[in-house]
């Protein structure tokens, strides 16, 4: 019964946040990557042209075939336009489903344990954790990348920010929830992904042939750092209110609540 | 007396270990949603996620 609320406040949760994530997104963070992904097309008839003279039908008209990409470029991808809204706004709400099922399992775990009566004020408080885990964690060791950054190697980051998450998470965990003795385990835990190991490219982020190109891809970037980490507060912040209220007026509406002394 | 208090921590037990696992079977549903978006390999799968992957700070490339 449990898990069956659970699941569908998840998928509720999700759609409404995955739609607030959307619209934040469209306006401030997109117009950041399509403009980047214009530098490289403009790279491309330098680096490409050899390859592909003559007969090269589909270029420029899809995205993954002109976007620089470093891997299977012929690849099928969504039609610039709205063809790739749709698809985003797609993989935004199937994201924003996967982190409302997490942090509802845990808010659920948590308040049925009786460590924690959840209220929507402590809602926002549960995703504004919620954001320094899945956002600004991993994002001290790997900032958030615009099209044509370069960076190490994409499994050591994908590795290394499951770590920096699991570790933030469960080190805020223990801080909040358990006896102050257990405590420093919880700042130790926090510490380890930025002690022990962070994936990094050495050289230059961007290597366009363009000095100005740089310039303004550098800008870009900054702005980019900005504008996403508003729009990830924005949303996490929504998701963490929107979960409390359905789990105080669906998942546990008629479970007696007992607060642990 | 005592065996009705024995009986009744053993029901709490067994509903609250039920408990635990429903919540950890949503938090894997969950976490194997987030790795799909943000992180399976697939090129058809990068290519639609592309831009989430970027908003939210997923490494991608």
């Amino acid at each position: 019964m449990i898990f069956y609320r659970t699941i569908l406040s998840a998928l509720c949760v999700g759609l409404l946040a995955g739609l607030i994530l959307s619209a934040t997104q469209m306006a401030a963070v997109t117009p950041i990557i399509i403009e980047a992904e214009s530098f490289e097309q403009e790279q491309t008839p330098l680096s490409q042209a050899p390859l592909s003279h003559g007969a090269h039908d589909h270029s420029g008209h899809s995205h993954g075939d002109s976007d620089g990409h470093h891997h299977s470029p012929d690849a099928w991808a969504p039609d610039d336009g709205l063809e790739r809204t749709l698809y985003t706004v797609f993989a935004n709400v199937l994201a924003s489903i996967g982190f409302a099922a997490v942090l509802l399992a845990i808010m659920s775990q948590l308040q049925l344990q009786g460590f924690t009566r959840l209220s929507p004020v402590k809602g926002v408080l549960w995703g504004a954790a919620g954001f320094i885990v899945f956002f600004v964690a991993p994002s001290i060791g790997l900032p958030p990348e615009i099209p044509g950054a370069e960076a190490a190697p994409l499994g050591e980051r994908q590795s290394w920010w499951t770590l920096s998450v699991v570790c933030v998470g469960a080190g805020l965990l223990i801080i909040a929830f358990t006896p102050l003795k257990y405590k420093l385990t919880g700042l130790i835990a926090i510490a380890i992904p930025y002690v022990v190991y962070i994936p990094r490219h050495e050289g230059a982020v961007f290597t366009h042939s363009d000095p100005a190109a740089v310039v303004s891809l550098t800008e870009l970037h900054h702005q980019f750092i900005i504008a996403s980490g508003i729009s990830n507060l924005i949303f996490w912040l929504a998701l963490g209110f929107i979960s409390a209220l359905f789990l105080k007026h669906w998942v546990h509406k008629d479970i007696p609540l007992n607060t642990r002394p | 007396m005592s065996l009705q208090i024995t009986t009744n921590h053993q029901l709490h037990v067994q509903s609250s270990t039920r408990v635990l696992l429903q919540n950890l079977s949503v938090l894997a549903f969950g976490a194997v949603i987030v790795f799909a978006v943000g992180f399976l390999p697939l090129a058809e799968a990068h290519n639609s996620a592309h831009d989430t992957r970027h908003a939210m700070a997923f490494p991608c490339h």
